[in-house]
């Protein structure tokens, strides 16, 4: 393969990659499959797998931060099993209930503010989705469609705003510090916010009709809906200032932050062994199968780097002159495509090995790329038809069609792009905050 | 013949299961050591010196040693836009296929981890940290957990190739 041109080593890695995925693979075996494939080719002989041991174990092993993966992901399961997504939605309710559009801002507040306890995007959207759809539609008598899609769009602000599972398996898979990420999230996560809210406001204030009754507003409504949620923001502080004060890693922020929720769910009445081990069991499983995503991932990106392809891919693209923001939005299509058919961790991790040295080859910032990233698996989390949020979304709509969560979502998935674009046109978005905090973004 | 493999997979699915309720034990252990370590370094200014290292060990356990129960519980994803498209035999045929080549990358990744267990157990090989931990633990735990995976993905493939009726393995192999 190596006297091959570069395009046609691309192709036949895209088209084996494309087969595998398409025969109904596991996509952890597909890709180990094809990075095995490429190990061999690069090195001629069975003795070239040789590293795959070390390999294997070093991913894992050899990276303290890794191990907050299922710490938060435990954190994040403790909090939906003990009931704080209630307290919330709740809070949220009387802090933002009165603006125009009432209860959607309840629940893009709630979704990021349990986003800020968990990492995970369809978790957020299972467990606000599930409180705020039966109560707005029901009770209140919102329309359904931008009920369903502020709580999926509102869902994908887990992974944005820390702790994040995808932030800790890119800063894992490209070597970047978790800690970095996460502070590198949190303004692009409250903007993105405020951009859900500000479309709401307006949708409400131009057609009263996309929204249901606002609430009337009041100090008191304000200062209870904080009071109710006490116990979220307490943890919410707690693990943002151990970190960025300097008092702990992510890792250990995310150990205590087990079990301070712990505490609040024994405080609350609601821990029981059964709700520690489902939350347990559930985190293996996401562990497991990301870890093993990112095992798979890096053993393509051997093979792909002992053949010298992204930086070939890199030198021919410099050489072509092709225009930087031409190529980012020709990344940006490409990850919207295949954000339409493949789960998004494993599109992540299929598409990391050849993307991410490529746009640092090109000067973009390595942290700046893991927000974009991030982004991007947010909209593969509510594009159709393999879209996670969709279908936990339908799920717990009490029968509603799909096409509700679809449209309902549409107009976020535009307020994302906007966000991608800021943050091309203004990457210190994304940079300010890590290199106020470490001195580099 | 039917009898035996669904003797077989049983047994496996009890393994795997194991290993699903260690890993998720470990990360409840993990947890608390870390809070104590947090405890004992702030408040008592007595840091313990190994949970850092130990947590990363936990860490390689419980990520091997659950793989088994994640294939099981149907957790690892895999495309099913054109796949679920199928009839019902040809999916499951296809299903069995695309494990059978599954094998192959599992049976690689496993061979070499206990190759590298294996040179880390005769070369006495140990952390380069104050505890000197014997480094093929670790790695046995890689070993064990890739072999589970693999007898799982095989035990799976078995039972979808010999169409025998397979209790909560049943469910959909992972999320499409």
């Amino acid at each position: 393969m190596a006297e091959l041109s570069l395009t046609w080593s691309i192709l036949i890695i895209i088209v084996a990659i494309l087969t595998l995925l398409a025969s109904g693979m596991l996509i952890a075996l597909a890709m180990a499959l094809i990075g095995i494939v490429l190990i061999l080719i690069s090195g001629g002989s069975l003795a070239s797998l040789g590293a795959l041991g070390i390999l294997q174990y070093n991913v894992v092993g050899d990276n303290f931060g890794l191990v907050s993966m299922p710490l938060f992901i435990f954190m994040g399961y403790l909090v939906l099993e003990v009931g704080l997504a209630e307290r919330i939605y709740d809070g949220s309710i009387g802090i933002v209930g009165f603006i125009p559009g009432g209860l959607l801002h309840a629940n893009i507040l709630s979704c990021a503010i349990f986003a800020a306890m968990c990492g995970s995007s369809v978790a957020t959207a299972a467990a606000l989705g599930a409180i705020a759809i039966p109560l707005e539609i029901n009770r209140h008598n919102y329309p359904v469609r931008p009920v369903l899609g502020s709580v999926a769009a509102g869902g994908t602000l887990g992974i944005l705003i820390p702790p994040s599972v995808t932030f800790i398996a890119y800063g894992v898979f490209v070597g970047e510090s978790i800690g970095q990420l996460f502070a590198a999230g949190i303004v692009p996560g409250i903007i993105l916010s405020c951009i859900f809210m500000l479309y709401i406001f307006i949708a409400a204030v131009i057609d009263p009709s996309t929204a249901g009754p606002r609430l009337s507003f009041s100090i008191k409504k304000a200062l209870s809906g904080l009071a109710t949620m006490w116990s979220a923001l307490l943890l919410i502080g707690l693990i943002i200032a151990s970190i960025y004060l300097g008092f702990a890693t992510p890792t250990e922020a995310a150990g205590v932050g087990c079990v301070i929720a712990a505490a609040i769910g024994f405080c609350y009445r609601r821990l029981t062994f059964k709700a520690v081990r489902e939350a347990a069991m559930a985190s293996l499983y996401t562990t497991s199968f990301m870890v093993l995503l990112i095992v798979t991932a890096q053993i393509v990106s051997l093979g792909l780097s002992n053949l010298e392809i992204p930086q070939r891919i890199t030198a021919a693209i410099v050489e072509a002159g092709i225009n930087k923001a031409v190529l980012f939005s020709l990344i940006v299509l490409m990850y919207l495509i295949l954000g339409c058919f493949l789960e998004p961790g494993s599109m992540l991790f299929l598409t990391l090995p050849i993307v991410y040295p490529l746009m640092t080859g090109l000067g973009f910032s390595s942290v700046w790329l893991g927000v974009i990233m991030v982004i991007l698996v947010e909209l593969a989390n509510i594009t159709p038809p393999v879209g996670f949020n969709l279908f936990v979304i339908q799920g717990i709509s009490e029968g509603r069609p799909m096409i509700d969560v679809v449209v309902g979502v549409i107009p976020y998935f535009f307020c994302m792009l906007l966000m991608i674009t800021l943050l091309y046109v203004w990457p210190e978005l994304a940079t300010w905050l890590p290199t106020y905090l470490f001195g580099r973004g | 013949m039917r009898t035996l493999i669904v003797a077989l997979s049983k047994s496996l699915s009890l393994i795997s299961q194991m290993g699903g309720s260690i890993g998720a034990a470990l990360i409840v252990v993990t947890a608390v050591i870390i809070t104590v370590n947090c405890v004992a370094r702030y408040v008592y200014n007595r840091p313990m010196m190994f949970v850092d290292e130990y947590s990363c060990y936990m860490l390689v356990a419980l990520v091997y040693c659950g793989l088994g129960a994640t294939l099981r519980a149907g957790k690892h994803v895999y495309v099913d836009m054109f796949v679920g498209k199928l009839p019902a035999r040809v999916q499951r045929a296809m299903s069995a296929a695309t494990l059978v080549l599954g094998v192959v990358p599992v049976s690689i990744m496993c061979w070499y981890s206990w190759k590298t267990f294996w040179s880390n157990y005769t070369g006495k090989i140990v952390s380069l940290t104050p505890l000197q931990t014997p480094l093929w633990l670790p790695y046995l735990t890689v070993a064990i957990g890739l072999t589970i995976f693999l007898f799982d993905i095989i035990a799976i493939a078995g039972q979808r190739l010999a169409s025998v009726p397979h209790g909560q393995d049943r469910v959909a192999l992972g999320r499409g």
